[in-house]
């Protein structure tokens, strides 16, 4: 980072600025973006998420009409040729039997009627989920038809944006009870509950709850539902999964099951993981309690966190969600953007700052940067407002500084007397100077 | 918007909704076309074999190529909907607003609320939140929710020294609780509940100087007057009203005005020309909607005084007058696209990394409500006013750092 200088009045040279310089030039176009880039930027997930699951769900409808009701087809055109089969090949009088035709018949029906009810399954989350889609982009709507930043309804929308971070956040914690419950409340139409992915973070849990209990079925089953998407990825969470269930195998010294284990699931992925099948393979020399350094971590119980690390992980990217909870992500930023070092200082707290409050923002606000102010901004101590050319900043002989329109306000209940409210010393109103200070 | 007009463009729900019926329409077909052959099969006679092979052949072979044309119909539907769904979606990926989650991740993250004891705070700070918002079932649940997925998470540390938040919420929504029965009060018109917690705080109110108590005698007075705004205000009934009506939201000029007799006396000094006002209401009790103080009765003076109460009964308990949550939130929000845009132009810049101490590079821009702490930066320097360095004022009334003042002497 190169220093930049600058000539200021009064003949000043060489001053180095302590900010990155090529901020400046940017500081302008970013104020002059839409004034509700915020909250839009950060909505991304919201809109993607359904449109993921839709796709999920569409891809499934598309199986079942494409290759099942096909293979349907095809079995009954089978079955049709073996009937004329049959009939030629008999030649004992064994004609084929009505009884035969309609076995094949009664079949058709049976796996079609099964076949329809899957359809109607995967096509009722389509639908709600290309519901939940337009729901969420007319919340979207709905802010940016709001007038201003000032007004009521943007008010209200931010409660309602709020709320569904804070079920985000309790989804992501796994308090399911408090996020479904704030959803009940917060939605004054049922709506609500579609600007929400309980779902989706209750089939994780139950996931990462089984994972907790040493069982690898659900993920698995999860892994077989999400396979190509995970193969797009790259991952290796179900071979993972595999050599976990194997290592528990092999913990318990069912050596026979084990090996059985080994050629049917983890053999076959010897072309991309083939050292990690031979580590697995020797395994079977070894004892629980080995001290040998590899072999040791293969008996490891965090392995089975990093499995739940890994789902979690995975899970987010196939869902288009984020890592980290919204909540984090915007608490961060928003605490960075008010804190000053007065937040810490005794004598300059103010009740309606929130950093202010020590114990709880003061306290996750320690780490993080300042906020950057280039302008002056002064604040009265005494009514809480701006000071500026409406309401200039008036200094006391000791030395405060208050607004002119707080100390005229106390002046006038108090027959011309006002009291600092830092020092408690009294003055007369006149002895107030204006002070040039913004 | 947009987006949304995208969505309706490409058609998306019309689609899904029709290629639904279709697929199930053409599966029915199917059935039924099944049930038909087995009904058929069934009703044939026995005696008539070779009629019966016949028969059975064609029906069946027949059904082959109806699952064929069913499929068929079934999958042209199902193309639709897609095209119309990868429309949509590449609009979505084209709209450049809506950041993607992945980009996000990458972004500025201090990690400051990773450690397991600023998730406990963070927990405390979201209790104290719903609580504020008056949604004490729903603080308790999540105490108890958060303190077990704490335990779940952190299970080696010693969890039983920790204590209950549970009594916490109980002390914070006693607090709460009076001020939401107050606001609800309000709401439906009445001030009686106001006027008892005003007359409880009466001291403390006062060393505010606040004008919240005659706010509420005020509103109370004019509710005597001119009656509750939720009962019609017939004109020129008033007085009808009087003797009949127990219920006290009718208008009722007589104890109006033995109340403003008593209520007003504390204030006469402060307030003298508003109660000259509201005794020349009299004038129009039977007509407050065309009097020049229709105003001082509407129902924005009723919200506008909820307003007041809230601002004060948070002053007196030394709490912020909106939840802390909700303002770093939004903050927060519109914080986010500077900040993103900050780190992708550091990420280019080969590698300069976010520090964690000193300062954000860029302002990032703040309501005025949103203002807690004056910032002065001096004029000539452009440094920020510190305890080491600090604002000085001299004769003409301008203000600069100490600094600048000991430059501009030297010269």
């Amino acid at each position: 980072m190169s220093t930049d200088t600058k000539k200021l009045e009064g003949g000043e040279q060489n001053m180095p600025l302590r900010r990155f310089p090529q901020t400046l030039y940017l500081i302008d176009h970013i104020t002059n973006s839409s004034r509700y880039a915020g909250t839009v930027s950060r909505q991304g997930a919201l809109y993607s998420v359904p449109l993921e699951q839709f796709k999920r769900a569409f891809k499934t409808s598309q199986k079942h009409i494409e290759k099942e009701w096909a293979a349907l087809a095809t079995s009954a055109n089978d079955h049709i040729s073996k009937l004329d089969l049959d009939r030629l090949k008999s030649k004992e009088g064994e004609k084929p039997t009505r009884e035969d035709a309609l076995k094949v018949v009664d079949g058709l029906l049976g796996r079609f009627t099964t076949l329809k009810k899957k359809i109607q399954e995967s096509k009722d989350e389509e639908e709600l989920y290309a519901k939940r889609s337009r729901i969420r982009l007319e919340h979207l709507d709905e802010l940016l038809s709001l007038p201003s930043q000032e007004s009521a309804g943007f008010t209200r929308w931010s409660k309602t944006q709020l709320d569904r971070i804070l079920v985000d956040y309790m989804l992501r914690e796994g308090c399911f009870e408090s996020a479904k419950n704030l959803a009940k409340e917060a939605g004054i139409q049922a709506s609500f509950l579609q600007l929400v992915d309980v779902e989706l973070f209750e089939q994780s849990k139950m996931i990462e709850d089984a994972l907790e209990r040493r069982s690898c079925v659900e993920c698995l089953q999860w892994c077989k539902e999400n396979n190509s998407a995970l193969k797009k990825m790259k991952s290796n969470l179900e071979f993972n999964l595999r050599i976990q269930e194997y290592v528990e195998l092999v913990r318990v010294q069912k050596s026979a099951e084990a090996i059985a284990y080994l050629r049917k699931h983890l053999a076959p992925a010897s072309d991309i993981h083939l050292k990690e099948v031979q580590v697995a393979a020797a395994l079977l020399a070894f004892e629980p309690d080995t001290l040998c350094g590899r072999y040791k971590t293969m008996f490891d119980e965090s392995r089975w966190d990093q499995l739940i690390i890994q789902f979690r992980a995975e899970n987010c990217i196939l869902n288009t969600l984020t890592t980290q909870p919204t909540l984090h992500t915007v608490l961060q930023a928003g605490m960075a953007a008010l804190k000053t070092p007065m937040c810490y200082q005794a004598e300059n707290q103010n009740v309606k700052c929130p950093i202010c409050i020590g114990h709880v923002y003061g306290a996750l606000a320690e780490k993080l940067p300042n906020a950057h102010h280039v302008n002056s901004c002064l604040v009265c101590r005494i009514s809480g407002e701006i000071m500026n050319e409406d309401n200039l900043p008036m200094a006391l002989p000791n030395g405060y500084v208050y607004s002119q329109k707080a100390l005229e306000e106390m002046a006038l209940k108090h027959d011309g007397i006002v009291t600092c409210p830092r020092t408690g010393s009294q003055f007369h109103f006149i002895q107030a100077r204006k002070a040039f200070a913004i | 918007m947009e987006l949304l007009n995208e969505y309706d463009k490409a058609q998306v729900q019309e689609k899904q909704t029709r290629s639904t019926g279709v697929t199930l329409e053409q599966i029915d077909l199917v059935l039924q076309q099944l049930q038909e052959a087995r009904a058929a099969l069934i009703g044939l006679d026995d005696s008539t074999e070779d009629e019966l092979v016949v028969v059975a052949k064609e029906k069946v072979s027949r059904l082959a190529e109806g699952l064929g044309h069913a499929q068929a119909k079934a999958m042209a539907a199902t193309k639709d909907l897609h095209g119309a769904v990868a429309k949509y979606a590449k609009a979505l990926d084209k709209d450049k607003k809506l950041k993607s989650a992945a980009d996000i991740d990458d972004m500025w993250n201090p990690r400051v609320l990773d450690h397991p004891d600023a998730r406990r705070t963070l927990h405390t700070a979201v209790i104290q939140h719903l609580v504020r918002e008056g949604r004490f079932g729903l603080a308790r649940t999540f105490a108890a929710e958060g303190a077990k997925a704490d335990r779940d998470r952190d299970r080696e540390r010693d969890w039983s020294a920790d204590s209950d938040s549970g009594s916490g919420i109980e002390g914070q929504q006693g607090q709460f609780a009076e001020m939401y029965a107050v606001l609800a009060g309000l709401r439906a018109f009445d001030v009686a509940p106001a006027e008892a917690w005003v007359a409880r705080n009466a001291v403390a109110l006062a060393a505010v100087d606040s004008p919240l108590a005659f706010a509420v005698a005020r509103l109370a007075f004019l509710k005597l007057l001119f009656g509750s705004p939720s009962t019609p205000n017939n004109n020129g009934n008033s007085d009808n009203h009087n003797s009949n009506n127990n219920n006290n939201n009718a208008p009722n000029r007589a104890a109006a005005l033995a109340y403003a007799q008593t209520a007003f006396a504390p204030f006469k000094i402060a307030h003298l020309k508003d109660i000259q006002k509201l005794m020349c209401c009299f004038a129009y009790s039977n007509n407050i909607a065309q009097s020049p103080y229709k105003a001082l009765y509407s129902h924005d003076a009723w919200s506008d005084l909820a307003h007041i109460f809230t601002r004060d009964f948070c002053l007196l308990l030394h709490l912020p007058p909106e939840s802390p949550l909700q303002t770093c939130v939004s903050v927060g929000v519109n914080a986010l696209p500077t900040i993103i845009k900050m780190s992708s132009i550091l990420k280019d810049q080969s590698g300069l990394e976010w520090s964690t101490h000193g300062e954000l590079p860029v302002e990032i821009p703040l309501l005025d409500r949103q203002r807690f702490h004056s910032i002065f930066a001096c004029p000539v320097s452009k440094e920020l006013g510190t305890k080491e360095n600090p604002p000085m004022m001299m004769v003409c009334g301008h203000v600069v750092c100490k600094e600048s003042l000991l430059r501009l002497g030297k010269g």
